[in-house]
């Protein structure tokens, strides 16, 4: 029991800090917050990077979508466009740059709505910033991608 | 029936001390923007042009004039949106005799925004609203309320 009395008041301090630390990353309860008086409809749009086929025919408009490696929830599945996924290709013989076609990959451009809090310059959904040019992991029940937001409507 | 402090509490005596520190001199940055002549400090509104390189169309739209920007690495307010401009990109590329030609980048632009900010001049720089520092060809992180995005300061006009 030696060891026990050692423990002096700054470490009780320390080890309450940690702890409070770790129960605010991790609580659950906090996802979904306050979608109260102060919400905004918004739709906005998330352009995943390149997808097969298998990742398409998983969508389905009214879905929900959260952040994959947050868990925040980002909102339902309104619309979706399927567009062919394109790269830049450097023609060094010509001197110019084209976007050409890889077959059988895709873009995909996915309408999300939400309800957002919008205060002091920010967009928020859940705990998510929605801003153009925000690189997301996205995933709903049966899918999961990367991808960027390219449009906002409010 | 006192205690030795071991290491453990040095260290957290030192982390607070450090962030004392840290926060202090933060605070004084922002006092000394109300203050000027003495301190060889003065505080004057600049227009800072942002350079935004080889970006889609959807970037564009999502900026607007009046828009408030703030330094994405600290959340600090940086400045205003003033003006926009908007020019296509063309990348350097080497051709196959060994040319090098300035390529139309498909589909990207480059953006030159003007900010308005509150610019605190000191002998060691400058600093939007005493904190952001403003330096000519640094590159940093900026948002909007619409948009996240990688610009470099192009220059510092009157």
């Amino acid at each position: 029991m030696k060891w026990f009395k050692k423990i002096g008041i700054i470490d009780i301090i320390i080890v309450l800090i940690i702890i409070g630390g770790i129960i605010f990353l991790i609580n659950p309860y906090r996802s979904r917050v306050n979608e109260g008086s102060k919400a905004t409809p918004i739709v906005y749009t998330f352009e995943t990077l390149d997808v097969g086929e298998e990742f398409i025919n998983q969508l389905e408009i009214g879905k929900d979508v959260y952040n994959s490696s947050k868990n925040y929830y980002l909102g339902k599945i309104k619309d979706f466009r399927v567009k062919p996924y394109r790269e830049e290709f450097e023609d060094t013989e010509k001197g110019e740059i084209r976007l050409v076609e890889i077959p059988n990959r895709y873009c995909v451009e996915i309408d999300i709505e939400a309800n957002a809090v919008i205060e002091n310059d920010v967009i928020k959904v859940d705990r998510e910033e929605i801003r153009v040019g925000s690189y997301l992991p996205i995933k709903g029940k049966s899918f999961a991608s990367y991808g960027y937001i390219i449009g906002i409507e409010r | 029936m006192k205690r030795k402090l071991n290491w453990i509490d040095f260290s957290i005596i030192l982390i607070v001390v450090a962030v004392v520190i840290i926060l202090g001199l933060k605070v004084k940055n922002v006092l000394f923007t109300k203050s000027s002549g003495e301190n060889q400090v003065i505080n004057t509104k600049k227009d800072v042009v942002l350079k935004i390189e080889d970006v889609r169309e959807y970037s564009v739209n999502a900026l607007q004039v009046g828009d408030n920007v703030y330094s994405d690495d600290t959340n600090y307010y940086f400045g205003k949106i003033k003006d926009i401009k908007v020019e296509e990109s063309y990348l350097p590329l080497i051709k196959d005799n060994g040319e090098v030609v300035l390529a139309r980048s498909p589909e990207r632009y480059n953006v030159y925004l003007v900010v308005e900010c509150n610019v605190l001049e000191r002998p060691n720089g400058y600093f939007a609203e005493g904190i952001t520092e403003i330096k000519v060809n640094s590159k940093s992180r900026y948002k909007t309320i619409g948009l996240l995005f990688t610009a470099t300061i192009e220059s510092i006009e009157e």
